[in-house]
């Protein structure tokens, strides 16, 4: 695989592009409660083919349903709000597509679905459905409303390898379905909301309706002495101060490593050392070494360890200083520098021994704290964050923000809670989106600067925040 | 520019980026389509930006990162073609092409790494510009994308053995 064929893969991905009116169509019917002026020409447009296309659909359940009604009865009454709800108003926290074995006799055949089911339950009561693909996510599985059993399918050349799976608990989602099924009807019910398994041409869609959302972000933050639990063994005593890093410990060429029939041998530690591995100090500026050996181990992943391919040239290894960056900035620390013959430019291994980091496991991706600056005193450190938001009003939920701190002898606490207005969701929020995301997402909130005395200086102590990822400290 | 221009003249390359990006057209209206509605209350901060589609398309980013994340474990299964549905698999596995091989090992890699792979090599943007918007290091970029290629090829190496 070369870089070309990897790019005309991603863009071949294009084919999923969602439909652009049906987006448009989504997001319209979800105006923001306020002065923003309502949609007009070509979104006006689109509105009303929605329009009929909703009244056909909904023709078509209810003509769907009627015939639905000669056959068995549904073992549950269903919410009356089923069957006039609007597509956009269609939960779609679950929703699941999967084929399902039809049959007649206690035999399968191969039939579409129209507008009954046939489905064929096994003799032990469980129901089979597969995914359509046999591809490396492919699975199928059965089911009851009690247990699960997904077996993977991998392609070979002869067709799908089965690997089974072991039985666990069926989601609740799962269980909904199947005692429709079982009830040979349609709908169902699931925490106080409708369940509608809707058969097309060969697929059996379940989606879950309601007129409420379904998904209210309930934040429960985690607890200040959690985060002091985390960090209570800190040494905040040794000397040097123990590394905490805020990033990978292996820094890869910024260019990709050449393309060819050895590309994998790095990963797959099919490495030829053109040298003699130096040898290297117990310590370097009070830190405790690796041995090089250890920092080539690190480049290599066991997963991929039983390839075979030809090898990667090690031409040389040098033990240098080079900047990490750790919670109280960017610090040059010993670090392996790689040489291979293969690229043009080295790989960076730290080359701190466990003793001399915190925690001493290395993670692939550290998570990145906010930045925060102490004063000259160590004394104030000052933060900033999202503090406040006032809602437009729906789904959008107001809240404000506190900061609590907590100081230990290793490590300081600052935690920022966010109050969210306990009457959310508001009359209107009837789109089962939450618009509360968990930080990842550009908040609308208004950012504010909060300065924090210390009793004492932060010294060499940790400073996290609750879920005890720690601050990037800097002077002011 | 208000919104709906803004629609009306992005609304395609949006939905080709979340459609690369998630590879499952179903989850890339619900990713796009949420995104749209989060920004749509707040337009008037957006729109005033120099750059309001870096801005969009960094929040299809997250809203897709922290929609897998979120939804993840509450999800039955979800099948990406409805086209081939039902389709015998033999059939399908003859049909299977190196493109799609690739683009199912794709989906194999974690988010974070086919993130970067995407806005690399398909939006080609610097490492820099990368670590700027997903908010992580320079060396965490690097390092995703060494190691997300390196599956790649393993992988794809792999399956021919």
């Amino acid at each position: 695989m070369d870089i070309e064929e990897l790019k005309e893969a991603l863009a071949a991905r294009e084919r999923f592009t969602p439909d652009e009116d049906a987006v448009l169509e989504t997001v319209l019917a979800h105006p923001p409660k306020g002065n923003v002026r309502r949609s007009r020409g070509r979104f006006a447009v689109i509105g009303i083919a929605a329009a009929v296309v909703l009244v056909v659909a909904t023709a078509s359940v209810v003509r769907f349903t009627a015939r639905q009604a000669s056959g068995p009865p549904p073992a549950t009454a269903v919410p009356s709000p089923t069957q006039s709800v609007l597509e956009s108003k269609l939960d779609r926290t679950y929703w699941s597509i999967a084929t399902v074995a039809k049959g007649a006799g206690g035999k399968p055949i191969s039939a579409r679905f129209d507008d009954s089911f046939g489905i064929n339950f096994n003799p032990d009561g469980t129901v089979q459905m597969t995914a359509p693909l046999c591809q490396t996510q492919a699975v199928r599985w059965t089911t009851t409303d009690q247990t699960v059993t997904f077996d993977r399918l991998t392609p070979q050349k002869n067709g799908c390898e089965k690997q089974p799976g072991a039985p666990s608990p069926a989601s609740s989602i799962l269980a909904a379905a199947y005692q429709a099924m079982k009830a040979g009807s349609t709908q169902g019910h699931l925490d106080g909301r409708a369940l509608v398994l809707q058969p097309g041409p060969y697929v059996l869609t379940f989606r879950l309706v309601s007129t409420q959302p379904s998904y209210v972000y309930s934040p429960s933050p985690p607890s200040i002495d959690g985060a002091v639990q985390q960090w209570k063994d800190f040494p905040v005593s040794a000397r040097p101060r123990p590394i905490v890093l805020m990033t990978s410990a292996v820094v890869l060429p910024a260019d990709p490593l050449p393309v060819g029939e050895d590309e994998n041998a790095l990963a797959a530690g099919r490495i030829t050392l053109g040298m003699t591995l130096p040898t290297a100090p117990e310590t370097m500026g009070g830190y405790p070494i690796i041995p090089p050996a250890a920092a080539i181990s690190q480049l290599t992943d066991p997963l991929h360890s039983t390839v075979v391919r030809p090898s990667v040239h090690i031409t040389r290894m040098q033990l240098v200083d080079q900047p990490f960056r750790t919670d109280r900035g960017d610090t040059p620390l010993p670090t392996w520098k790689v040489t291979l013959a293969e690229s043009r430019d080295p790989i960076y291994v730290l080359a701190v021994a466990a003793g001399g980091r915190y925690p001493a496991t290395l993670a692939d991706d550290p998570p990145v704290g906010e930045g925060a600056t102490v004063s000259g005193n160590g004394k104030d450190i000052t933060i900033s964050f999202i503090a406040h938001h006032v809602s437009e009003g729906g789904c959008d939920p107001d809240y404000t923000s506190s900061l609590a701190s907590k100081e230990t002898s290793t490590v300081v606490v600052l935690a920022v809670n966010l109050h969210f207005d306990s009457t959310f969701p508001k009359a209107g929020c009837t789109d089962g989106f939450s618009r509360i995301t968990s930080g990842l997402y550009p908040t609308p909130g208004q950012p504010d600067n909060t300065t924090v005395h210390l009793q004492e200086p932060l010294g060499n102590r940790a400073l996290i925040n609750q879920s005890g990822i720690p601050y990037e400290v800097g002077t002011s | 520019m208000d919104f709906e221009d803004f629609l009306t003249a992005n609304l395609g390359r949006l939905g080709r980026y979340a459609g690369v990006l998630v590879g499952d057209r179903q989850l890339a209206h619900d990713v796009l389509a949420q995104t749209l509605i989060a920004i749509w209350p707040i337009w008037d901060r957006v729109g005033a930006m120099q750059y309001p589609l870096a801005y969009v398309r960094a929040a299809v980013t997250t809203t897709f990162l922290d929609h897998r994340r979120t939804t993840l474990r509450r999800r039955t299964f979800s099948t990406s073609s409805h086209d081939l549905l039902d389709s015998r698999i033999d059939s399908v596995i003859d049909h299977v092409e190196d493109r799609d091989e690739l683009d199912g090992l794709l989906r194999a890699l974690p988010d974070r790494q086919r993130t970067v792979l995407v806005l690399r090599y398909y939006l080609d943007r610097t490492d820099q510009q990368i670590a700027a918007e997903l908010g992580c290091a320079l060396s965490t970029v690097r390092s995703s994308a060494n190691r997300g290629l390196a599956s790649l090829r393993l992988a794809k190496t792999s399956a021919r053995e």
